[in-house]
């Protein structure tokens, strides 16, 4: 009888202290997010001139993830420079995956279209340290490093430039003169304006809240005054062996013989090397005559980057695709199709790129360069004074006031 | 009722209380069960929806203001901050949204739909706020904030207020069923309680009366037991303290006696030791007497020897000084025929003298006879050389003759003198030589006798000395055999020592049994 109470009890005991347990965190294995197996849906934004290289890198990755998921990948051309605003426009119903340039970087990460990269420590140390700190906000990396090759630098012709003439702007803008050819270089975007001022000690930047700029190009103190760039300017504007115009005007120069050497960047190399055969030649930026001195012209340089929607409904497949058009492989291919340089250390390391003269000439410029961290209100003010400049002043303006309204319309809030 | 046993009188009324204690408990656990699903139906439910509904309310507030706050923001940093912060918050409302569903009932789902709808399109248009705001298109940001943004938040704010309506008044439905239950656990509980309290009652006049009476009896005489047992206990264990200090005397002393004894044993092999080295001394002694013994017959033979030589010695010696003393004394009668060159030598000195004194008479002639004499002259010229020269000779033998003579002298004198030491000290040192040998010859039998006595008294000595040796090392061995059976009366008396301490731990332990059996009825003298 006393057996048969004390079992009962034990088993009253246990069933109280299991009744205790049952609420305890029993926890459930979290389930490895796989990639949808009904179909992926993927809409990809690219360069216009990028479509044949994305067709390619596209059809790689379906190939690559073939059994994995059914997929429908729809590739949109999107300007690179405009990628931002199109997004922002609508960015639920934006691309997928897209590429765009690393100043819209900022503004991308503060709509919140952007997320903080999965296993960022693979792609920092496979990509270049500046490709990675223009993909990264407060070192968090946001995007891929897609190119690093967003800069400019000087294209000739040998034909007509020694390696001597090319050191000096006015000389070649001369030597154009004397052949009745033109030395072309585009005013209308603040981007190269700023390689006149770069190396003058007047500055122009970012402020510390990411959003508004600081400039001193309308300065009148120091040893080059903001109007001694402009005087440089307009006598520059006022050669005959110069031109100011844009991409296209530059590529339609260089094919109909009209320009024999231009400021521009890479996206441009294949073009102009088929153009000027073996008469093509890249160089570092030449310098320029300012208040009676040599003047190293500056750049601004820049990265492409690739990011993921971070309202895409196949983020997961979104951040394959743009990892598999950021790799290795398909930056060379890049480099080969369209002469754009890698960020990826290995593809930019290649026998291949370092002979490239575009990169060289690049890489050369690169000591005289700077990231391109500038905010909106920077562009246009920058292209209404160099139009007035390009006219020969017109209304015969002040230099100073006019400066001063650069500058104004450049650091306003 | 006088059939009952004791056992079933205690047994019954105590069963009776257990079994109306258990109904009544399990009346409590029903009701309690009743409390408590009526209480967590509203905690759980009701009360929990209220604050779940109150953070949803809040989380949707919370998004509202932070996307204000990025069109007000005027640097990235702030704006990526809060983005970050309304889509975390986005997250948590999306799962509060979907954990709110279980509370979710009847009328109050068509309600939930349309806050899950407007939901969605207030994060629509927070998406285009962000944008607008992150791309400085301010206007349209604010745009968006007043319109959709506000619009939404308005009909989502609308449709959580008409959730709690409909959960208070769920809430006040069961609030009325609790109360009902609550009266009914109140009455069931009361009845419990009247039905306990008379069993209670009824057990303790049980218990008074077959339990508590004869207990007290019993336990009077347990302690009256106890008592003597207490009492018989102190005084063995009293007697036990003495027999264990007698012990324990005991036991000191037969250790004294033990080391007493063992150190006597240790004396007495000390005294053996010496013993055994006398014997071999005596032994020696014997032996060396032997050997005097042996050497005073040598001895004696030896003086025999020595006092014929002696004698014989004496008869030469005598003898020779005999020869040599007529041989000395015609020597020296001899060599005073020396004496007789001084009167020689004085005869040829007075003849050269005389022939000296011619020789001038010669010369003088010769001068007087002139020429006739010159050659006559001459010759006496040389007779007196002549005899100035046998005068000078003469002079210088006597002179020698006198060291001659002195010395014969000396000679015959102490010729004389060794003649006399001779015959006076010599012989009669041989004298003195003979009688000593014969003394040493008397003196050498008288130390064989007394060497002959010695050895006889050794011999006694060292058998006697054998026998105390023997005797003293009887003496050792049962001394030895004494002392080891005093040591095993110690052993003895300690374990008997240590016998007694355990009586009387025992003892002790006993009257501590005696107290607590005590001790233990005192708790039943309140009966």
């Amino acid at each position: 009888m006393k057996r048969k109470i004390r079992l009962w009890l034990s088993l009253f005991l246990l069933a109280i202290l299991m009744s205790g347990c049952q609420k305890s965190d029993s926890k459930l294995l979290e389930e490895e997010q796989k990639p949808d197996s009904d179909t992926v849906n993927l809409t990809v934004w690219g360069a216009e001139e990028d479509e044949e290289l994305l067709s390619q890198i596209i059809d790689g990755f379906q190939s690559e993830y073939s059994g994995q998921a059914e997929f429908l990948i729809t590739y949109m051309p999107q300007s690179e420079s405009k990628c931002m605003d199109a997004l922002m426009a609508d960015l639920e119903q934006g691309a997928d995956v897209f590429a765009f340039a690393d100043d819209q970087l900022n503004a991308l990460v503060a709509a919140g279209a952007l997320e903080p990269v999965e296993n960022p420590e693979s792609f920092k140390q496979s990509n270049l340290p500046e490709a990675v700190l223009a993909a990264s906000v407060n070192d968090t990396l946001y995007a891929l490093p897609l190119t690093a090759d967003n800069g400019y630098f000087l294209y000739y012709n040998k034909q007509y430039f020694s390696e001597e003439d090319i050191a000096s702007f006015d000389r070649m803008q001369d030597i154009a003169e004397e052949h009745g050819k033109k030395v072309s270089m585009e005013w209308s975007s603040g981007w190269y304006v700023y390689s006149l001022f770069g190396s003058t000690g007047l500055t122009v930047g970012l402020n510390d809240d990411g959003i508004t700029n600081y400039c001193t190009w309308n300065s009148t103190e120091g040893e080059i005054k903001g109007t001694d760039v402009a005087q440089a300017m307009t006598a520059m504007a006022g050669h005959p062996g110069f031109i100011s115009t844009d991409d296209a005007g530059f590529l339609e120069g260089v094919k109909n013989g009209t320009i024999i050497a231009g400021i521009n960047g890479v996206w441009n190399a294949v073009a102009v090397e088929e153009a000027w055969g073996s008469n093509f030649g890249a160089a570092k930026l030449p310098s320029y005559t300012c208040a009676g001195r040599e003047v190293q012209m500056t750049s601004f340089s820049g990265y492409k980057l690739i990011g993921v929607n971070a309202y895409s409904k196949h983020r997961k497949w979104a951040a394959r695709l743009a990892e598999w058009i950021a790799n290795e492989k398909n930056q060379k291919l890049r480099f080969q199709m369209r002469g754009q340089g890698p960020s990826n250390r290995n593809a930019a390391s290649s026998e291949e790129v370092q002979n490239s003269p575009a990169i060289a000439a690049l890489l050369e410029q690169a000591e005289y360069s700077c990231l391109q961290r500038i905010g909106g209100n920077f562009w246009e003010p920058v292209s209404v004074f160099t139009a007035n400049i390009l006219e020969g002043n017109p209304a015969g303006e002040s230099l100073q006031e006019q400066l001063d309204t650069m500058v104004e319309g450049i650091t306003a809030p | 009722m006088k059939n009952i046993s004791l056992k079933q009188r205690l047994i019954i009324p105590i069963a009776l209380l257990g079994i109306v204690a258990f109904l009544s408990n399990i009346l409590s656990v029903i009701n309690i069960h009743n409390v408590n699903a009526n209480a967590s139906n509203i905690a759980d439910n009701y009360m929990d929806s209220k604050s779940r509904l109150a953070e949803i309310c809040q989380a949707s507030m919370n998004i509202h203001k932070m996307a204000l706050s990025h069109i007000v923001a005027t640097d990235y940093d702030t704006m990526i901050t809060l983005v970050q912060q309304i889509k975390e918050e986005e997250r948590l409302l999306d799962d509060m949204l979907a954990e709110y569903k279980k509370h979710v009932a009847g009328e109050d789902k068509k309600q939930y739909e349309s806050l899950l709808s407007n939901y969605d399109s207030f994060k629509h248009a927070l998406v285009h706020l962000v944008c607008a705001s992150a791309g400085h298109k301010t206007q349209d940001a604010y745009g968006f904030a007043n319109g959709d943004v506000a619009s939404y938040a308005s009909a989502m704010e609308a449709d959580i207020d008409a959730m709690n309506v409909s959960i208070s008044e769920q809430t006040s439905d069961a609030r009325k069923r609790l109360s009902a239950v609550y009266f009914i656990s109140l009455a069931v509980g009361v009845a419990a309680v009247a039905a306990c309290a008379l069993l209670v009652f009824a057990d303790l006049k049980l218990i008074t009366k077959y339990v508590v009476i004869p207990v007290k009896s019993i336990l009077k005489t347990i302690q009256d037991s106890s008592g003597r047992i207490n009492h018989m206990t102190g005084e063995v264990l009293e007697k036990t303290q003495d027999s264990k200090g007698s012990a324990a005397g005991l036991s000191a002393l037969a250790h004294e006696l033990s080391a007493t004894i063992q150190k006597v044993a240790g004396n007495v092999a000390v005294i053996n030791e010496n013993t055994k080295s006398v014997r071999e001394d005596v032994h020696n002694i014997a032996e060396e007497c032997s050997a005097i013994t042996d050497y005073t017959v040598h001895m004696d033979a030896r003086a025999d020897a020595m006092q014929q030589s002696a004698q014989k010695s004496v008869e030469i010696t005598g003898a020779k000084a005999e020869e040599i003393l007529h041989s000395l004394n015609d020597a020296i009668e001899k060599s005073r025929r020396v004496d007789q060159i001084k009167n020689l030598t004085g005869e040829i000195l007075a003849i050269s003298q005389q022939t000296r004194l011619i020789a001038l008479n010669a010369s003088v002639e010769a001068a007087n006879a002139g020429t006739a004499g010159k050659g006559f002259a001459v010759v006496a010229r040389e007779v007196r050389e002549l005899a100035n020269s046998s005068r000078e000779t003469a002079n210088r033998i006597q002179s020698i003759n006198e060291g001659v003579t002195s010395a014969v002298y000396n000679l015959s004198e102490n010729a004389q003198n060794l003649i006399d030491y001779m015959s006076q000290s010599v012989l009669t040192e041989f004298q003195a030589f003979v009688q000593s040998g014969s003394q040493y010859k008397e003196d050498a039998a008288c130390i064989r006798r007394f060497m002959d006595g010695f050895y006889e008294r050794t011999e006694c000595l060292k058998s006697s000395v054998s026998g105390i040796a023997d005797s003293i090392g009887a003496i050792t061995k049962a001394i030895d055999e004494g002392a080891s059976g005093i040591t095993g009366v110690a052993g003895n008396t300690k374990n008997l020592a240590s016998d007694m301490e355990d009586i009387a731990q025992r003892m002790g332990v006993n009257q501590e049994v005696v107290e607590q059996l005590e001790k233990e009825t005192v708790v039943f003298d309140n009966l």
